[in-house]
């Protein structure tokens, strides 16, 4: 070990309480998770997750958050592209307006979306005339997501949108490239870190979120249950082993999915000369 | 490849950013758009190029009206102040960009489009530097990158928004006569916008200079430099020193300042004419022939050249000396007159002015009376 002095003061001391709240905060309460975990066997863990309910409802967690983080990356960034690009009267509310997912009471949103898309609500009344149930179905449970992951995608995108440089299009253009190449070619690629770190935000956001979605889930189990209702449930019934394995397999999953989409960013980072 | 511009016009709210802009550009030319900030001539290139839409007149090239023709119709090569590279591709891949967008069937092989990309940063020197990413290169490499991406598509014209403005002195002086030597090989008409006279005059083989959305003059360096049409021409292209009087009884008045002028001008009468006088036309003398009495209050070595700074002296009959717009007077002389003279702040000198362009007032473009003043 060397001894060398950085230019930088404080080190030390900065490094303590990164370390201290990590800890306290983080790394503590996920490690108990492990342990209180450890009281059943691995064959008991194996038992408790191989539950055909148990995998109904990862499938739905899943596939619902990887649904609502891809619609919230196209969606989110038409919205940052508007904000940024368009004058537009009122848009400094209209701003502001995104952030309200994160400052509203998650339940809020989950009631008011369900009674929306209840199939007599104001707008699930459209979709039963066409046979489409939203609330109550996996479908529901998307929308809940989209409405609660929106402001993570705009929010990352939109510096990033912001920065670009607009002659850089410009020069495209007289270089010949059509409206799309332009957009393809020399718009998106910037963009892409920021859009993989929107999405895994998004995603992340989407599997813990539980609030507003067991309103409009209608939590069926093997059909419209999520995880996170799941391990309340067990819970519920006293069942604290069965719940923490749960609850860690499903931290693991995310985890190596979060892993992925960091490798994936960086390999993005690394092809385009931004590192 | 020509370049024909008739009356041209475009207004933003109330501020008229072009105003009936005429203007002919042959093929091969390497002409500069030259003026202060705000004069429109960068409107004026993003309107050629066609970025800019005017609101009336129309823009000709080869002949053809292209007025409201888009960008990627026009054949043109765009260099931009700041390079506008694509930082997340390649040296080589910023250079290629206008081959590959090409649509399938007019795109060049692989192999064509990597002997033309190299070809190309050949041309500009750069060839060693085609895999690094621009943020990795300095603003004279990213500005030849720049030039070479705009050439891969072979443009009728290469139009530079203030191509040298973000590059530091040295580099700008090194690109300057680059350009110039580009454009003899190539041959492809040249359009660039500067605010630096000194640019136009070294790179450019005519001036257009602009001022208000009009241009004020068109014309060689030399010719623009010798015989400015307007009081703004000249005092925009080099230095000058401005004395505002008349002239009356065959001589220039200014303050209690007397120019005798030409025989065969003896007959003039001109109220507020006022005389343009260039730093190097004016001779600096010891003893009573000169015209004009100053004392030297600073002295500036400026290499091959020194610039001097003198205050009019009170004359005989105590006037106040001549009406001009700072006070002082500015005098340029080459390093061996400074030297052959052994000037020093404090000294008393004549003055003999060799040359004078006259404007009528200062507002109005008119056509100068030129007069040679006597040897």
């Amino acid at each position: 070990m060397s001894h060398r002095k950085t230019r930088l003061p404080g080190f030390g001391l900065s490094l303590g309480i990164t370390v201290f709240t990590l800890s306290l905060l983080v790394l503590i309460p996920l490690s108990a998770l492990v342990t209180q975990s450890a009281e059943l066997s691995l064959g008991g863990m194996w038992h408790a997750l191989a539950d055909r309910r148990v995998l109904a409802a990862f499938r739905v967690s899943f596939s619902t958050a990887f649904a609502a983080a891809f619609t919230n990356v196209l969606l989110g960034l038409v919205v940052a592209w508007v904000l940024v690009r368009y004058p537009l009267p009122f848009k400094r509310s209209l701003d502001a307006l995104i952030d309200l997912p994160f400052a509203l009471p998650t339940a809020v949103a989950g009631i008011v979306l369900t009674t929306l898309y209840a199939p007599n609500g104001w707008l699930g009344q459209f979709f039963t005339d066409w046979g489409i149930r939203i609330a109550f179905t996996p479908m529901g449970i998307v929308v809940a997501l989209i409405f609660i992951g929106l402001p993570f995608v705009v929010r990352t995108v939109e510096p990033v949108l912001q920065e670009l440089d607009r002659q850089q299009e410009e020069a495209s253009t007289s270089l010949g490239a059509s409206r799309w190449q332009t957009f393809y070619r020399v718009l998106l690629p910037p963009l892409v870190p920021a859009i993989l770190t929107g999405f895994s935000l998004a995603f992340a956001r989407g599997l813990g979120e539980y609030g507003s979605v067991i309103f409009i889930a209608g939590n069926m189990p093997m059909k419209s249950e999520i995880v996170p209702l799941l391990i309340v449930t067990k819970l519920e019934q006293y069942d604290y082993a069965g719940a923490t394995v749960i609850a860690l397999a499903s931290l693991v999953v995310a985890f190596i999915m979060l892993l992925v989409v960091n490798g994936l960013q960086h390999w993005t980072r690394q092809r385009t000369g931004q590192d | 490849m020509s370049i024909h511009v008739n009356q041209l016009t475009k207004r933003y709210g109330n501020f008229t950013a072009l105003d009936d802009i005429s203007l002919s550009i042959d093929d091969g030319e390497l002409v500069a758009l030259l003026g202060p900030s705000g004069c429109g001539k960068t409107t004026l290139l993003r309107s050629i190029a066609g970025m800019e839409f005017a609101d009336s007149g129309s823009i000709l090239l080869e002949g053809r009206d292209m007025t409201f023709e888009p960008i990627r119709h026009r054949q043109v090569g765009f260099v931009f102040q700041h390079y506008a590279l694509f930082n997340h591709m390649s040296v080589f891949e910023n250079v290629a960009y206008g081959l590959r967008v090409k649509p399938r069937a007019q795109r060049p092989p692989e192999a064509e489009i990597r002997r033309r990309v190299h070809e190309l940063l050949d041309l500009v020197q750069l060839d060693w530097l085609a895999r690094r990413f621009p943020p990795q290169l300095s603003g004279g490499q990213r500005q030849r990158i720049a030039l070479a991406r705009a050439l891969a598509v072979e443009p009728r014209y290469l139009l530079l928004d203030e191509p040298f403005g973000a590059l530091d002195a040295n580099v700008r002086k090194e690109l300057r006569g680059w350009l110039r030597r580009l454009h003899e090989e190539l041959h492809v008409t040249s359009l660039f916008v500067t605010h630096d006279q000194e640019e136009a005059m070294e790179v450019a083989s005519r001036i257009v200079v602009m001022n208000h959305g009009r241009i004020e003059q068109l014309g060689t360096p030399a010719k623009i430099y010798d015989t400015p049409r307007t009081p703004f021409v000249s005092t925009f292209i080099g230095n000058v020193n401005v004395f505002r009087g008349c002239v009356r009884n065959g001589a220039f008045h200014s303050g209690s300042w007397r120019l005798p002028l030409p025989r065969t001008l003896d007959t003039l009468h001109l109220a507020e004419q006022n005389a343009y006088i260039r730093p190097h036309d004016i001779e600096i003398l010891r003893g009573p022939a000169a015209d004009w009495q100053v004392s030297i209050r600073h002295v500036q070595p400026m290499g091959s050249r020194y610039h001097l700074e003198a205050v009019p002296v009170a004359d005989a009959s105590g006037g106040p000396g001549p009406e001009t717009e700072s006070g002082r007077i500015t005098i340029e002389l080459t390093r061996q007159a400074f030297k052959a003279l052994a000037l020093d702040v404090g000294h008393r000198v004549g003055l003999r002015i060799h040359h004078v362009h006259w404007f009528h007032g200062a507002a109005t473009p008119q056509q100068p009376i030129d007069i040679p003043a006597p040897a």
